[in-house]
């Protein structure tokens, strides 16, 4: 093989190298989750979760995972950059939250407060409160990037 | 006798009042941050923190950051931020809990509606690590609730946050950041 040709190959080889990693690089993030969930949960069976597991145990099993909830819609937010929405929950001091994004908005704001929903989103994990005094006394489980899979 | 009984009824009252200290709270807060450095700016932002204010003495603020809640807008830059950086299976929330020093004494008193000044002497925990720290900032009562609102800089290197030495010149070691919540009283 000459000269010439190996040299060819070698710089088409890193022009596409150069290609994928700017395609790689500008990919955007994933706002709206799809796809099949890697769990499936209740919002029931979070609270239940989340009081009986140590928080290490629940993130290092949930973050960053796909999680499709089913639960009451209990409140909602609707905000410029974002929406989010309040699960009920028999626990005062669980708060179970999905964000949205803003392409999402109007379907966000069609729900209906009491309504069962279930959604698909990506787990932000636990968060408990550090101390008896803390000023947040209650137990976080957040999630983003949903996207509303149905509505009852 | 009747000196005593006047110090145990205040006594009482400063007991109760700090029992039923006002607190205002929100889940929607946002902070966001960038890092600017000659070759490029990366910033991604976070609409799920949960921050609390109460109107206790001394007033005390807390925030509680999922750190996966921050978006950025490229795919490979929320990767990174998540798993190499923020390692964020392992600390998934960044949080940060204080008391206002300055003003001393501070108490929203309900009507003021101008933006005051604030000092709020702190512990963030970031990536695992606590770090005491002053920040700077404002709050305002409005009819809606309290605004909060601060705009500070942490160093990466304060958090053990490593960043690669080939990242060096696009990541800065310094990062704005900017918080703005609305709390609700509770």
């Amino acid at each position: 093989m000459s000269f010439k040709r190996i040299a060819i190959i070698l710089i088409a080889l890193l022009l596409l190298g150069v290609a994928i990693g700017y395609f790689l690089y500008q990919n955007p993030t994933e706002l709206v989750s799809s796809g099949k969930p890697d769990f499936n949960f209740t919002t029931a069976e979070l609270e239940k979760k989340g009081t009986t597991e140590a928080d290490t145990q629940f993130n290092l099993q949930l973050v960053d995972k796909r999680v499709q909830i089913k639960g009451v819609l209990g409140s909602k937010t609707i905000q410029d950059a974002s929406n989010s929405i309040f699960f009920k929950t028999d626990n005062e001091n669980i708060v179970i939250s999905a964000a949205f994004d803003k392409s999402l908005s109007e379907s966000v704001a069609a729900l209906t407060i009491g309504s069962e929903i279930e959604v698909l989103c990506v787990c932000n994990g636990i968060a408990k409160p550090e101390d008896p005094d803390d000023l947040l006394s209650e137990t976080t489980i957040t999630f983003n990037r949903c996207d509303l899979v149905s509505q009852k | 006798m009747k000196k005593y009984s006047i110090l145990f009824v205040m006594a009482m009252i400063f007991a109760i009042g700090q029992t039923f200290a006002q607190v205002y709270k929100t889940s929607t807060a946002v902070v966001s941050f960038i890092s600017k450095t000659e070759y490029e700016t990366f910033e991604a932002t976070n609409n799920q923190v949960t921050a609390a204010y109460s109107a206790s003495s001394p007033a005390k603020v807390q925030f509680r950051v999922p750190v996966n809640a921050f978006i950025f807008e490229k795919k490979l830059m929320q990767t990174h931020f998540q798993e190499n950086y923020m390692e964020s299976a392992k600390y998934p929330n960044a949080s940060f809990k204080g008391e206002i020093i300055a003003p001393e004494n501070f108490r929203i008193n309900g009507k003021e509606q101008k933006e005051q000044a604030v000092t709020v002497k702190g512990v963030f925990n970031i990536h695992g690590v606590d770090k005491e720290t002053e920040i700077k900032g404002s709050l305002q009562y409005t009819p809606n609730g309290i605004v909060l609102k601060a705009n500070f800089s942490i160093l990466l290197s304060d958090y053990n946050i490593a960043v690669p030495s080939n990242l060096m010149a696009k990541i800065s070691q310094n990062i704005d950041i900017k918080v703005n919540a609305l709390l609700e009283a509770k």
